[in-house]
């Protein structure tokens, strides 16, 4: 049932662009997100994500984990049940992470089914890794949460 | 920027519309359609269109950062999303968010963080653990 690890099976690059639309989106202001001469002055390597864009991308690298035919989940009925981010260091543009999602839990809850994935997340050619607990919720044809 | 326990945040709202979860979408890859499509969202059993969750902890991220001054003090963020963020087809949703530092101890705190929409509670055991002094 859990399976094997799953890898990515490139590294994700992580640009410049994808932090400044990803800060836009979240209402980050701060210049530190998207003015490279701002992110330098305060001591990074250059654009620092927002701190959740890590959670996102380990929800966006874990989503093959939970598509595995094998599984069986109706994904158009899937939502988010919760998530822990644990950081070290911040993710930069110019990173390039590698990410491997191991299924932890997976188990009917109530009428739903929940699954639990972990991501461990780490840059290739700089400090930055963090390990993303993501849990998701299968609604069954009922629909509410209940 | 140096934390104590007991300290209370001023609540920051923000508005969301359909807009800003498309948006949210491109941005981070989840293009799951009961963000932005009212049949999909009914058929997957929900009263509307809801915000990704990712969305409404990232919001709450925020807040955290005007708080503190600073995008890089966090080392932990956990949370459970305990209710859903409708977003109309016209008009907006308000997210509230308000926090307050429980533990300051050493190199670390801690502030719990509580967001609501339209009144709800939405995130729930939202726990930020910070560096300190705040970088």
């Amino acid at each position: 049932m859990k399976g094997e690890p799953h890898h990515l099976q490139e590294p994700f690059e992580v640009s410049r662009e994808a932090i400044r639309e990803f800060a836009r989106a979240v209402f980050a202001d701060d210049p530190v997100h998207v003015d490279v001469a701002a992110a330098q002055s305060a001591g990074h390597r250059d654009l620092v994500a927002p701190a959740t864009f890590a959670s996102a991308l380990a929800l966006r690298f874990s989503q093959p984990v939970r598509r595995d035919p094998g599984l069986g989940l109706d994904l158009t009925r899937m939502v988010h049940g919760g998530q822990t981010s644990v950081l070290h260091g911040s993710l930069c543009a110019g990173d390039r992470l590698a990410a491997e999602t191991r299924i932890v839990e997976l188990r009917a809850a109530g009428r739903h089914v929940r699954i639990q994935t972990v991501t461990a997340m780490r840059a290739l050619n700089g400090p930055f890794e963090a390990t993303i607990t993501h849990t998701c919720l299968i609604l069954d044809a009922a629909g509410d949460l209940t | 920027m140096s934390l104590s326990a007991g300290t209370t945040f001023t609540p920051v709202e923000f508005e969301i519309t359909r807009e800003t979860l498309v948006r949210y979408a491109g941005a981070s890859g989840d293009f799951n359609q009961i963000h932005y499509n009212d049949t999909a969202a009914a058929a997957a059993g929900l009263p509307g269109v809801i915000a990704h969750g990712m969305l409404t902890l990232a919001l709450a991220n925020q807040a955290l950062c005007r708080w503190l001054g600073s995008s890089t003090a966090v080392i932990e963020l956990a949370n459970r999303f305990t209710s859903m963020v409708i977003v109309p087809g016209t008009g907006s949703a308000t997210v509230t968010v308000t926090g307050a530092v429980t533990r300051s101890t050493g190199p670390e705190a801690e502030i719990e963080l509580s967001v609501t929409a339209d009144g709800r509670e939405v995130l729930g055991a939202l726990i930020a653990r910070v560096r300190h002094p705040v970088p």
